[in-house]
């Protein structure tokens, strides 16, 4: 009763003072995306949480969450550090309430800042990352202009770097209205989530060590996305 | 491939060892102690060459510190255009990985406070020799300085630092905003001419993040709703330890070591570095300043009483390692393996034990990633599968090269998948595993909590000590208050004269000696009568309880102290026990983690070659 409750809930955020790149992950696991996509997508999630975890600075900088939508909106892994991350193995099945999940996935991201904030840790610019292969089943909701207004201040008040990347038959358009207008989406090659997630990984790097300059370079995106038409 | 240096002398290029946005470092094969540097975009621009040139003349004494270039290489001998440099193989860790306590856990076990300080300052000497000889090293960073087991270090990526050769200037044209200091942020570097005043700003951020448990001194809890992004802090000079900041921006952050735990000449050298002015030409602390000012903190260290691997500056008012292990439950510098945690006749205060004991916990490990080398021999091996079998004059002719690779590249595409479920399996068993030895600390953690809350209770009403203490003065007031009751004053019916005469001839007189024991004992003495006795006892008991006050302070009484040192020691030697029951489960665990890394960093290698080759032979195609 009379125990004292420590502050730090999370000891990571005390035991390592490093800068923080906070990226959530928003992932679709509606049903379109069962068989091979959904296992390229579970293959391309490991590989990403590996390579992440295999620089040493990186490691200690980039936090991730996965938001995932299909059947409902879940937090499939809450923020932490690659190293402490196990991908959980999505099975596809379900609508594709991609509104909800980018207003989760924000709420998820401000109370992460939050938490930074209170043990005192600087952050960089926040990531927000999304991955769909249809066309948001609650495009006529309210979550869906929370997204779309959250996503754009966002990006206007340089709070966060938002990417919609198109897999499939995805709905490009709809989904550029989410996407900051100076950012649209990007198509997927194919499934060729492994080198998306590379790009991925090589970018979140780039933005953690901020790298020379002020502006953050990001690699090329040829390895993995069409040519824009 | 054979490269060739100034003199013509071939080099064989070995595995890639690190890959960088300017160009890939190759081992050398045959000299390990040295690698190779090949640039991406070759040639080179002459002005660059000229450059490296120049680097590889400096002063040889310079190399004790920073790892210069020996010679240009050319694709082949007596080439003028250069395609990279030979460099000096530099081993050690990131400069990083020894301020952060993680990474100071996982690299450099051994490095208490001392370390730390004495890497402080041979970082300074590094950058006095540096800036005597007219070089600015630009682009300081956690990156480019690499620390070894013994506290010296070399500064390395050389051919960014800006130097002076026979009256041409070569710049440094990076740097990273965290690094940058507050007059250059947001300024183009490009062609401009870096001061020494620049490194001291980095210099200083890397000697505070060592002194601080790798706290950056511009990053604090903001006083405003805004962030305060690293850059703009630094632009804004807010230096969250700042203890009398012109306007306060960020507050230091919680679980910090406090500012005034180093001298007050260290803490003005760091005002100095990061205020408002310290832009102005020369004005910041320069590293001879700092040699002189680190050697005198390395001199004053002294031993925490409590716990004895926390070293700290002895004019500090209280410890900064137990204090941040209080608040933030986190031991930043643990005893390293091996050593007895708390050496026999070091005095620890139940106050440490308690800390200690919250502190204990039980974390799943995490696989790191698998060496280089090991990256380099799995795809190696993949690279000899398929040639190894058809003589050579064979494998040269473009047509068979071509098919043989095709067909290698559909086998590795099957393999691939299995290889990455492999790799994932590992998932499973590191927890099955973590699991497992956690069932057997778990119980062994329960317990340190209990004990820690023993300890911490010890001489408050609720403790073991007290409790015996004051039931024993409750019954020996007890005893006083009954003895006054005399029986021949007492008004029972049915006691008579001579029943009374019986009494005091068994020598039962006061109410203390009323029991049934003695009273079932005495010749003529019903039931009935007993009853009654016993009744006229308890009332007076009940008497007793309703006026009985508990001693307010029995702090000075000797058998208090003897009862509370005697569980005090109890308590603490549970604690000794728990904690090294804890620590062998905890080895126990690391042992068997360290067999199933072994076998994932096999898998891993082998499923990332598989990758590598696959991309490999596609672009081929």
């Amino acid at each position: 009763m009379d125990e004292q409750i420590p502050f730090f809930h999370n000891v990571q955020l005390a035991d390592n003072p490093e800068p923080r790149c906070p990226c959530v992950v928003v992932l679709d696991i509606s049903t379109s995306m069962s068989g091979d996509a959904i296992e390229a997508l579970n293959r391309g999630v490991r590989q990403f949480i590996q390579e992440l975890s295999t620089d040493s600075l990186a490691s200690r900088r980039v936090e991730v969450a996965i938001v995932t939508f299909g059947s409902s909106v879940q937090l499939a892994a809450d923020f932490t550090s690659p190293r402490s991350l196990l991908p959980p193995h999505f099975k596809a099945e379900g609508a594709t309430p991609m509104g909800e999940a980018v207003v989760r996935a924000y709420s998820v991201l401000q109370s992460r800042k939050e938490e930074y904030r209170r043990a005192g840790l600087s952050y960089f610019r926040p990531w927000m990352f999304l991955l769909t292969d249809g066309a948001p089943t609650d495009a006529h909701s309210k979550h869906w202009k929370d997204a779309v207004r959250l996503v754009h201040e966002g990006e206007a008040n340089r709070h966060l770097l938002f990417f919609g990347v198109a897999v499939n038959e995805a709905d490009q358009a709809v989904l550029n209205t989410l996407c900051p207008p100076k950012r649209p989406s990007l198509k997927l090659k194919g499934l060729q989530f492994g080198e998306l997630f590379s790009w991925l990984t090589a970018s979140l790097k780039s933005a953690s060590a901020s790298a020379p300059g002020s502006a953050i370079a990001l690699p090329p995106t040829n390895g993995w996305a069409t040519i824009e038409v | 491939m054979p490269v060739f240096d100034e003199t013509g002398r071939a080099w064989e290029l070995g595995p890639k060892i690190a890959a960088g946005g300017e160009g890939v470092v190759h081992q050398l094969l045959h000299a390990p102690e040295y690698c190779a540097k090949i640039y991406h975009s070759t040639p080179l621009s002459a002005l660059k060459q000229a450059k490296l040139k120049a680097l590889c003349g400096l002063p040889k004494e310079l190399r004790g510190n920073l790892a210069l270039p020996l010679s240009l290489i050319f694709s082949q001998r007596g080439g003028s255009q250069a395609l990279g440099v030979i460099l000096p193989f530099i081993q050690g860790h990131d400069i990083f990985e020894l301020y952060n306590p993680q990474g100071r856990r996982e690299h450099f076990q051994k490095a208490d406070f001392a370390f730390l300080v004495a890497a402080a300052r041979n970082l300074s000497i590094a950058f006095k020799v540096l800036h005597e000889n007219g070089i600015v090293m630009g682009d300081v960073n956690e990156q480019n300085i690499k620390v070894r087991p013994d506290a010296t270090l070399s500064l390395i990526d050389c051919d960014s630092f800006q130097i002076e050769h026979h009256g041409q200037r070569y710049t440094c044209n990076v740097g990273t905003p965290l690094w940058t200091p507050p007059e250059l942020q947001g300024v183009s570097l490009s062609e401009l001419e870096r001061t020494p005043n620049h490194d001291a700003f980095g210099l200083a951020q890397l000697i505070f993040l060592l002194l601080f448990a790798g706290r950056y001194p511009f990053a604090g809890k903001p006083l405003n709703s805004e962030p305060l992004p690293p850059e703009a802090a630094i632009a804004k000079f807010a230096f969250a330890f700042d203890p009398t900041p012109k306007e306060r921006l960020l507050e230091p952050p919680p679980a910090a070591p406090p500012f005034d735990s180093l001298p007050p000449s260290l803490r003005n050298l760091f005002l100095r570095a990061f205020r408002r002015g310290s832009e102005l030409p020369s004005a910041r602390p320069s590293p001879t300043e700092w040699i002189t000012e680190l050697q005198a903190l390395g001199g004053s260290l002294t031993r925490c009483p409590s716990w004895p691997a926390h070293l700290h500056w002895k004019g500090s008012a209280a410890c900064p390692w137990c204090g941040i292990l209080q608040t933030a439950r986190v031991e930043l510098f643990p005893a390293p393996p091996g050593t007895p945690s708390n050496p026999e006749g070091a005095p620890a205060s139940h106050g440490a034990w308690v800390d200690r004991l919250l502190a204990l916990s039980f974390e799943p490990l995490q696989f790191g990633p698998p060496s280089a080398a090991m990256q380099t021999a799995a795809v190696n091996a993949l690279e000899l599968e398929v040639t190894s079998w058809m003589p050579g004059f064979l494998r040269r002719i473009p047509f068979v090269q071509r098919n043989i690779n095709a067909s290698h590249l559909n086998e590795l595409k099957s393999r691939v998948s299995q290889a990455n479920q492999t790799v994932g399996s590992f998932s499973n068993q590191a927890s099955t595993l973590f699991l497992q030895h956690f069932a057997q600390a778990q119980p062994l953690l329960k317990s340190a909590h209990d004990t820690a809350g023993k300890l911490k209770s010890i001489g408050t009403p609720s403790s073991k000590a007290v409790a015996q203490v004051l039931a024993r003065h409750q019954l020996r007031e007890l005893q006083e208050h009954l003895e006054r009751q005399l029986l021949h004053r007492a008004q029972v019916a049915g006691l008579g004269q001579s029943r009374r005469a019986t009494l005091q001839s068994y020598q039962i007189i006061t109410a203390w000696d009323v029991t049934e024991a003695a009273l079932l004992a005495l010749p003529g003495f019903g039931m009935t009568l007993t009853r009654k006795l016993l009744d006229w006892r308890k009332l007076h008991e009940r008497d007793f309880q309703l006026s009985y006050r508990p001693p307010t302070a029995i702090q000075g009484n000797a058998t208090f102290t003897a009862a509370v040192q005697k569980e005090a020691d109890e308590l603490v030697t549970n604690a000794k026990r728990l904690l090294s029951q804890i620590n062998e489960v905890k080895s126990r665990y690391a042992s068997s983690f360290a067999t199933l890394q072994a076998a994932y960093h096999d898998a891993y290698a082998k499923w990332t070659a598989l990758e590598t080759r696959i991309k490999q032979l596609s672009a081929m195609m």
